[in-house]
């Protein structure tokens, strides 16, 4: 016996240090948390890595099992044929696939392993897919959708049977969304098969680690292990501020002026990730920095969601070797992809976000030990104060949590269809393993019957559907009926949804990329537009495909996407209201903040910066008529409902017609009649009581559930998108989900898919729980209402952007200057 | 049949019903464009759980026209069924009650592309002609609009309806009637149908399709009208 423990100390200490020597060859050192982590794994546990990016999560988690393999295997059986499965890597992400494939393959063949690294997603080619059907690689690359296809064919259990850990890697991110439910499922169905199955989350950036535990681990988590890196990444946050600020803040009208110190920046370092919000500031940013500086042509990129993957994929190479100063990007670049050459940051407009900010600072300096940089470019004087915030914030190491999404029934439908086509299910043990998940843990036996019963017979129990074709129950198993079936789910294993894409040809074919439909609208034969920093212009569109040509003329409009505009997070909101406290107290313990000392002096005079426990609201009679500003600042989401909610509450004294705008700081309210304000000064207008029935009373709540409803209904497998970028098959059973939403509310009220598109509603569009904690803040705050003489700092931005809705951009800029003018003289008067 | 709008075409009297049909009063004709009955059925035969109900009120929606307007003949200007069916029997005990109500009804059908795919004509109708266009008085019917033709066109196909925006944000998509100079489209009458938004020419007519009202689209609003 103590020869055999002995021999496996030996062959350990052995295997040990194979990897320490791998780590010194390239220089470096394992880090504590690297070696905790392999020994957590070495002990059999799960858990959660936390840190921050850049300081080496990857190989925290994959040595673990090379090690344990390392010393149950010597020099003689470590030749011969790849082992089967034995790591299977879920990325959220297509691009970071062959990344990870690529760090892997590495390590496993400096190491002389025989191991095979393969990568499976969407891109894959058939022919690879077909050859893994057979057998899987010994470490797989894919995503939760892959994974989720490869569970959908028979044989899976044999063919995960081997499996000795699967990876969740950029947690956070799948936390949240229902890709993260779909992983959960997953894990559940493949611990079922593999009780020794170790699983480790990799996260980054995130202020509820217990949580993300949770979700990964389901009923397990109390005994997953969580291991955080001590090596805590030093993140620079600087500014770049207006010489002079305008006292009259709005929205995008800084930007571009601080070009020139943004040049000077990218000048001075090596490579420059330039982050803005949208895709349109994007090509904005892109135009602007080249025509000033034609030098960099062919140096500087562009890179955004909406453009071809093949050009995406050619920035990102160029980025990792080096041969570009700077990149203009969105979100598309703010996950794991490493380009260690890039050695700062640039920040257009607010980040939005404590962890965003973060996460996009960590895209420089990525090499553990190294500094972040990250330069904010404000562009709005009133977001210097965020900046502000979130420096503060990061110090303090506070951090937005993540929520995962609880119980969304039409991924359960499309997981049990999902089953059923691959070895089929038995409806009571799946039931089990269900509840064993986070998402599914309060799962009612009626609601999952329900689900159930949706995907076999068609309806409620009492009203099946006899001609209802879909699973079949057999033997007490659930398969799926037909081959038609089989393919069409095949097709839409998946949570995303985007808005209906037309792809963007040149005349001779080539493709640049593709926008939502709703910016094509818009544009007519021969009109300009700009597109992957192209000046471009409209010849035709064809089954949904728009083909342009190059345009010489220099002017046309961005397009403005979509894209969701990101309210202010609650911990940066919060953060940015005791800088105002601060400064309320005459505290102005940043530069930012002493930058915009005027403004808030202005404030001041004119009505008051708030302090910590202030509810600001400002009276003002116009020409327009009477305006209600409050400032929650709880983020333009949480004050749409807001606004909705207290127009509501107030018209009910009296029949009042109320427009409402919002930003990120506060409401407007504006009536042609004076606003009778009882029901403020009873507490009844900031009550929570009836919040609920209020809400739905006050917006139009179906109009919004039948748009929530898209998604679900392309879940749950009611809608199909079909291949993207192909035109839709002009199929008999294509119905567009509004169609079908209003069929269900009509002819079958209880469903409970209809009921999870208004909860959906509440929760997602109007950020239900927060606007409920901040009227609770509210109601408890001191009520500050000021009769203002003039629009103050803080109210202009929001009554332009009720203008922004009305009239046209162009216009707007001559209104606004116009009005600004006015205000500016009235100030120094 | 609330509100209904009654629309002089070459000198006929073409009254515009909510129900989303027309009748032709000096030919006490009523014509209904693409019903698409049985789709439901079709869904949840290919694995879609689409409730039942619709072809049962569609059916029962048309009875009441019947009822009240007591036409000569009925015209379906195509689209009549959705597509094939694997059970016809449920579909079939459906229609043929119907049928036997209004047995002495000619039922005239202007064959649709759906219609051609799935076998037709639906024996259960009784359909007591068929052809792919059909001319009656000044009018030639035809289930897509024809591009250009001596006689005035009337069509379906399209499912017309104009997209619309309000005061306070409030927007609405709602079928309509198309009065070009050349020819009209009807709206879809099948209740489990789409709609497909149309941008009319200022030399169009429109009636928009308002729950139990048809009203006439005053040529300002068309201005206003989503694009």
């Amino acid at each position: 016996m103590t020869r055999i423990a002995n021999r496996t100390t030996d062959t350990q200490a052995e295997a040990l240090g194979a990897v320490r020597q791998w780590f010194s060859s390239r220089g470096w050192e394992p880090f504590a948390f690297q070696r905790e982590a392999w020994e957590a794994y070495g002990a059999g546990s799960s858990g959660l890595i936390h840190a921050p990016t850049g300081v080496g999560k990857t190989y925290a988690a994959a040595f673990g099992p090379l090690l344990a393999w390392l010393a149950t295997h010597d020099a003689l059986s470590r030749e011969g044929d790849p082992p089967p499965l034995h790591i299977l890597w879920v990325t959220p992400l297509r691009a970071l696939a062959s990344d990870i494939q690529a760090a892997l393959n590495r390590v496993v063949s400096d190491l002389g392993l025989p191991w095979s690294v393969a990568v499976r997603t969407g891109d894959t080619p058939a022919a690879i897919k077909t050859r893994q059907k057979k057998q899987l690689p010994s470490v797989l690359v894919t995503t939760p959708e892959s994974l989720h296809l490869l569970l959908s064919y028979p044989g899976a259990r044999e063919r995960f049977g081997g499996l000795a850990l699967v990876v969740a890697d950029e947690w956070h991110e799948l936390l949240g969304t229902k890709r993260g439910v779909q992983v959960e499922l997953a894990l559940a169905r493949l611990k079922t098969w593999q009780q020794r199955l170790r699983i480790w989350g990799l996260s980054a950036t995130l202020g509820n680690t217990d949580v993300a535990m949770k979700a990964l681990l389901g009923n397990a988590a109390d005994e997953g292990v969580l291991i955080r890196s001590r090596t805590s990444k030093s993140i620079g946050v600087t500014s770049i501020r207006p010489t002079k600020v305008e006292r009259f803040p709005w929205a995008g009208h800084l930007g571009l002026q601080l070009l020139p110190q943004v040049l000077d920046g990218i000048a001075a370092a090596e490579s420059t990730l330039i982050f803005t919000n949208t895709r349109s500031q994007t090509e904005i940013w892109f135009q602007a920095i080249l025509e000033a500086r034609p030098d960099w042509a062919g140096h500087l990129a562009l890179h955004h969601g909406s453009l071809d993957r093949r050009a995406r994929e050619r920035v990102e190479q160029d980025l990792r070797n080096g041969r570009l100063i700077g990149v203009v990007c969105t979100s598309s670049l703010d996950l794991g992809v490493d380009f260690t050459p890039v050695d700062q940051v640039i920040q257009i407009g607010s980040p939005k976000g404590i962890a965003r900010l973060m996460q996009r600072a960590g895209r420089s300096g990525h090499r553990p030990g190294q500094p972040s940089r990250v330069i904010c470019v404000p562009t709005n004087a009133l977001e210097l104060i965020e900046v502000a915030a979130a420096r503060r914030a990061i110090d303090k190491d506070a951090m937005e949590p993540r929520d995962p999404v609880v119980g969304p029934l039409d991924v359960l439908a499309q997981f049990l269809v999902t089953l059923a086509l691959g070895d089929g299910f038995r409806p009571e043990r799946l039931y089990r393993e269900l509840r064993t998940t986070h998402a599914f843990q309060y799962l009612t036996r009626a609601e999952y019957d329900w689900v159930l019963d949706f995907v076999s017979t068609g309806g409620e129990a009492l009203s099946a559907y006899p001609e209802f074709r879909k699973i079949v129950r057999h033997n007490g198993r659930c398969t799926v009926a037909g081959q038609n079936i089989a393919r069409r789910h095949r097709m839409n294993i998946g949570t995303i949804t985007a808005d209906a894409a037309i792809v963007i040809k040149y005349l001779n074919g080539r493709r640049l990329g593709s926008v939502e439909e709703r910016f094509i609208t818009r544009l007519k034969r021969g009109d300009g537009f700009v597109f992957a920093g192209r000046q471009l212009e409209f010849v035709r569109l064809r089954d949904m495909v728009l083909y342009v040509r190059k345009r010489p003329a220099p002017q046309g409009p961005v397009p403005q996407w979509l894209g969701g505009r990101m309210p202010l997070s609650t911990e940066l909101a919060a953060a940015v209201r005791s800088q105002l406290d601060l400064a309320s107290r005459g505290i102005l313990d940043a530069p930012e903040m002493q930058a915009v000392q005027s403004i808030l002096a202005q404030q001041a005079r004119w009505s008051r910066v708030p302090g910590r426990n202030d509810l600001l609201i400002e009276k003002l009679v116009s020409p327009e008529g009477h305006h209600l500003f409050v400032f929650p600042f709880e983020g333009h989401l949480v004050h749409e409902g807001l606004g909705a909610l207290l127009a509501y509450r107030l018209s009910r004294t009296r029949p009042l017609t109320l427009s409402i705008a919002v930003n990120d700081y506060g409401l407007e309210l504006l009536s042609d009649q004076k606003i009778p304000l009882t029901a403020l000064e009873n507490g009844r207008l900031l009550s929570t009581a009836n919040l609920n029935a209020d809400i739905l009373a006050s917006m139009n709540a179906a109009e919004m559930g039948q748009r929530q409803f898209r998604e679900i209904a392309r879940v749950a497998g009611l809608v199909f998108p079909g291949y993207p970028g192909r035109p839709k098959h002009s199929s008999q059973i294509q119905a567009s989900s509004g169609l079908l939403y209003k069929v269900f509310q009509r002819y079958a009220p209880d469903n409970l898919l209809v009921a999870q598109s208004t909860r959906e509603v509440l929760e997602r569009q109007l950020e239900y729980r927060r606007l409920h904690q901040s009227l609770e803040r509210m109601a408890r705050s001191q009520i500050r209402l000021v009769a203002i003489p003039q629009p103050t700092p803080l109210a202009f931005p929001i009554m332009v952007n009720r203008l922004r809705s009305r009239v046209s951009s162009e216009k707007l800029a001559e209104r606004v200057r116009r009005m600004q003018l006015k205000l500016e003289k009235s100030a120094d008067g | 049949m609330d509100k209904t709008f009654e629309h002089a075409c070459r000198d006929q009297r073409l009254r515009l019903l909510p129900e989303r049909a027309l009748f032709w009063q000096e030919r006490k004709m009523l014509v209904v464009a693409d019903p698409h009955f049985g789709k439901a059925q079709i869904f949840r035969e290919r694995g879609i759980p689409v409730p039942r109900g619709t072809t049962a009120d569609d059916l029962a929606r048309l009875s009441r026209l019947m009822d009240v307007l007591q036409p000569r003949r009925l015209l379906f200007l195509g689209d009549l069924t959705h597509g094939p069916l694997e059970d016809t029997a449920a579909y079939d005990r459906q229609i043929k009650p119907w049928r036997r109500r209004y047995r002495d009804i000619e039922i005239l059908l202007v064959s649709g592309n759906h219609d051609r795919r799935s076998g037709m004509p639906p024996a259960a109708f009784r359909v007591d002609r068929i052809a792919t266009t059909m001319d009656e008085g000044p009018f030639i019917f035809s289930h897509q609009p024809l591009r250009s033709h001596a006689r005035y066109g009337l069509a379906g196909h399209l499912h017309p309806a104009v997209a619309m925006t309000g005061r306070g944000g409030l927007k609405a998509t709602l079928p309509c009637f198309c009065f070009g100079p050349q020819g009209a489209l009807l709206p879809a009458f099948g209740g489990f149908t789409g709609n497909h938004v149309i941008r009319p020419r200022p030399a169009d007519r429109v009636f928009i399709v308002a729950d139990n009202a048809v009203l006439e689209l005053p040529a300002t609003a068309q201005d206003g009208l989503n694009r």
